[in-house]
């Protein structure tokens, strides 16, 4: 019993001493690792926004927060918010969450410790990008390597479009997203749930694959990449039966900047290099709805 | 007694969609009815004899009739089944067909046209499938008919048969290896062998507990609109096309456990579930257009009924609407909750506001309610009570030495409800004792919907 407990307490206190506001330190791995698997299917606890107009985005992309008249002064982002602790956002108002200048577009569900977001959201310095896990240490891992990298960037704008969230995709995508809100959504290198009676846990299903039809817009991609080959047969079936989704051939795939970024970036591609494993990749892209 | 409160129900669903036979029989005299009662009892649970129990038999939890009145879909819960039977001239049942479901349906119903059921589940399903099965349905639908008949949202034919063929060499991360041990583990396939063999086609899912189900036309196209646990309310394009999302009606931050189109106002949607109130959308547009309060006249209710019970949280185990006559220009939502002994009538305004009209209080809990509509016209409204555990009371027994009407009549009129006469249907008569074990689980069967609410401070995974 004494491990666990003595793990919690010196990732308080490491939490609590070194991750000061304005940090440019990196944070350290070991301080938040968690269990591989949570499961989707559970209540947890988590927070979201009862509706995409209910989110305050305003914490986690500071840089882009509509400036209001009066805001004569405005001070440095960065430094005066703590996404920590302005997440939850059930005591405003609508009408009191601050807008920001453009939505988020790009989703990576189930970002793991964030590989892929830190290295896109250069290549994409005028679009947002947002991070999404289920595992809370790993998502705050995340946050607080972004706000490390904003602090090591001053004045550039630099990791300022990048941001990264607790969630539960499988339930609460639609929280978060309007319908046609996303031009992209990767999928990088899902758990791939073997046994078939965990088949439902799966990121990639027939009805799942109808959400991310409804947030990503017509024309728009979904990227998935993984290791285990029937993962990818699945995910390459289960997009293909699906009539709002169409293979991109794979010429268009391999001109795709991402698409290099996606098999180098992320924490688990990487290991699979070390590995010398193969990497599938296979690109979707929306169709527009049939007339009815 | 445990019985009691199925053959009600059935009753109910059947007078409230309007088989003619249940109609004349509203109006007949009580023991005609008991008669119909009791024929049903023998065809729901032919094997029990004149023992009848309610236990041995898996409950009924949900029932549909179709809209040409000649079959009646029952949902029974441990053994995940439909059933659907046949109404015969006399009002009798027979069992015609049972189908049991990958997982428990929740909600059932069938189409415009009879044709087909649509069953939403436990985990987050829905599946639409003939009412009858067709006669060759003994064979496993082959890769080639699943495509023909059209499933909604198409699955691979290959994902059936998906088998995980990884081994160490294909494996290159820890995490991975981990899950194929696991896997491998695991010896059989339990997937394939639960697989339904009767035609059967996903049209769409939620990763959630599904809790009502609706199918609406509007500007002369079908939707599908399905709610959940986990506080959404989404909107599909009718068959074929339900694999698109039209949209959510989102703003919920309770479980979701009943939806109403008030008939003739169909832009409208009536949503309530754990919450204080009732929310009122525009469902196409997924715009919330007000809300109206629930809890304060809950409070008043059960205050009314038992002066020592405290506030507690609305669960709401029904919306209906009725409407007094075709030229009434009053639209009525009436609502019940669980455990409560009252029904909560609203005017549904021209500016799509609820107006808290009478609160009808009864003799026990509300369990359900069925209006009897013709020609647009609602007549009357017939509402089953919880005979057996006192008014605001979900576990605790009432004195059964006091008399209490299993049924309660009230008619509708241009002032809303006023009660007709408790004593129009008499009590079923209670043949052979329950034990005490099978009515401790009857709460249990009465009263799920609390059930969804979210634990506070349900354990954190580390
Ligand atoms: C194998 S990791 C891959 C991480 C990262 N994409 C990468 O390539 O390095 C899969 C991640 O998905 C997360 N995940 C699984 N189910 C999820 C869900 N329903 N919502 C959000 N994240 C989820 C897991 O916690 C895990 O971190």
């Amino acid at each position: 019993m004494a491990g666990p407990a003595n793990k919690r307490q010196k990732r308080e206190e490491y939490k609590s001493t070194s991750r000061t506001d304005g940090t440019t330190e990196l944070p350290k791995k070991k301080f938040y690792r968690q269990r591989a698997h949570a499961n989707p299917f559970s209540d947890h606890q988590l927070t979201y926004p009862s509706s995409p107009d209910a989110m305050n985005w305003g914490p986690y992309y500071p840089a882009f927060v509509q400036q209001l008249p009066e805001d004569n002064a405005p001070t440095e982002p960065s430094e005066t918010v703590d996404v920590s602790t302005t997440k939850d956002d059930s005591t405003l108002t609508t009408n009191q969450i601050r807008k920001l200048t453009q939505d988020v577009e790009v989703a990576d569900i189930g970002c793991g410790f964030g590989g892929l977001l830190v290295a896109l959201a250069p290549k994409l310095p005028n679009t947002l990008l947002l991070g999404m896990e289920i595992r809370m240490q790993v998502s705050e891992y995340v946050q607080e390597r972004i706000k490390a990298l904003r602090a090591q960037n001053p004045g550039t704008g630099l990791y300022q479009n990048a941001a990264c969230l607790r969630a539960n995709t499988m339930k609460f995508l639609p929280n978060f997203f309007k319908k046609d809100q996303l031009s992209k959504i990767f999928l990088c290198f899902p758990d791939p749930h073997f046994k078939a009676r965990k088949h439902k846990a799966r990121i990639v299903s027939t009805t799942l694959n109808s959400e991310y039809a409804y947030v990503v817009r017509p024309g728009g991609i979904v990227y998935t990449i993984t290791d285990v080959e029937d993962l990818h047969n699945w995910m390459v079936q289960h997009f293909e039966a699906h009539p709002s989704f169409e293979r991109v051939p794979e010429d268009e795939q391999e001109a795709d900047e991402c698409v290099q970024v996606m098999r180098t970036e992320t924490e688990e591609g990487k290991k699979v290099e070390r590995n010398k494993g193969p990497k599938y990749v296979a690109l979707f892209r929306r169709k527009e709805d049939p007339p009815w | 007694m445990g019985n009691l409160q199925i053959s009600e129900s059935a009753e109910l669903e059947e007078a409230a969609n309007g088989p003619p036979a249940k109609k004349r029989k509203l109006s007949k005299a009580s023991d005609e009815v008991e008669a119909q009662v009791d024929t049903k009892e023998n065809t729901n649970a032919k094997k029990r004899g004149k023992q009848l129990n309610v236990f041995e038999s898996p409950a009924v939890i949900t029932m549909e009739s179709s809209k040409a009145e000649g079959h009646v879909i029952a949902v029974t819960g441990e053994d995940k089944s439909i059933r659907v039977f046949e109404v015969a001239s006399n009002g009798s049942l027979k069992q015609v067909s049972q189908r049991a479901m990958p997982k428990r349906p929740c909600a059932v119903v069938i189409t415009d046209d009879d044709s087909t059921i649509i069953s939403a589940d436990k985990f987050g399903d829905v599946y639409a499938l003939p009412l009858l099965p067709e006669e060759t349905s003994a064979e496993a639908p082959s890769a080639e008919e699943d495509s023909k008949t059209g499933s909604q949202t198409p699955e691979p034919a290959a994902g059936r048969f998906f088998k995980p063929a990884a081994n160490e060499f294909t494996i290159h991360s820890v995490r991975n290896r981990k899950a194929l041990e696991n896997q491998k583990r695991q010896t059989n396939w339990p997937k394939e062998k639960t697989d339904p063999t009767f035609e059967h086609n996903l049209l769409l899912g939620h990763v959630s507990m599904l809790t009502d189900l609706l199918l609406t036309t509007r500007n002369g196209r079908k939707y599908i609109i399905t709610a959940d646990r986990d506080e959404h309310i989404r909107i599909s394009r009718g068959m074929p096309q339900t694999h698109i999302i039209e949209g959510f009606c989102l703003g919920h931050t309770e479980f979701i456990s009943r939806l109403c189109i008030p008939a003739g106002r169909d832009d409208i949607l009536v949503s309530g579930g754990g919450e204080d109130e009732l929310y009122i959308w525009d469902w196409l547009s997924g715009k919330l257009l007000s809300k109206a309060a629930l809890r304060n006249h809950v409070d008043s209710a059960v205050r009314d009924a038992s002066p020592e019970a405290g506030s507690k949280k609305p669960t709401v185990s029904g919306i209906y609407h009725a409407k007094a006559s075709v030229q009434d220009s009053r639209d009525l939502i009436i609502v019940s909750c669980e455990a409560v002994p009252a029904l909560f009538v609203y005017c549904l305004t021209a500016q799509k506001t609820l107006e808290h009209h009478q609160t009808v209080s009864l003799p026990g809990n509300a369990l359900s309610v069925a209006i009897n509509t013709v020609g647009g016209a609602s007549q009357m409204l017939v509402v089953s009570v919880d005979c057996i555990h006192k008014p605001n009371f979900a576990k605790e027994r009432r004195d059964q030495t006091v008399p209490c009407p299993s049924l309660v009549a009230l008619s509708i009129t241009d002032k809303g409800l006023s009660e007709v006469s408790p004593l129009l249907f008499a009590a079923v008569k209670d043949e052979g004792a329950v034990s005490e074990k099978e009515l401790a689980k009857l709460p249990n069967l009465l009263y799920n919907i609390e059930n969804f609410r979210k634990r506070e401070g349900a354990p954190e995974e580390e």
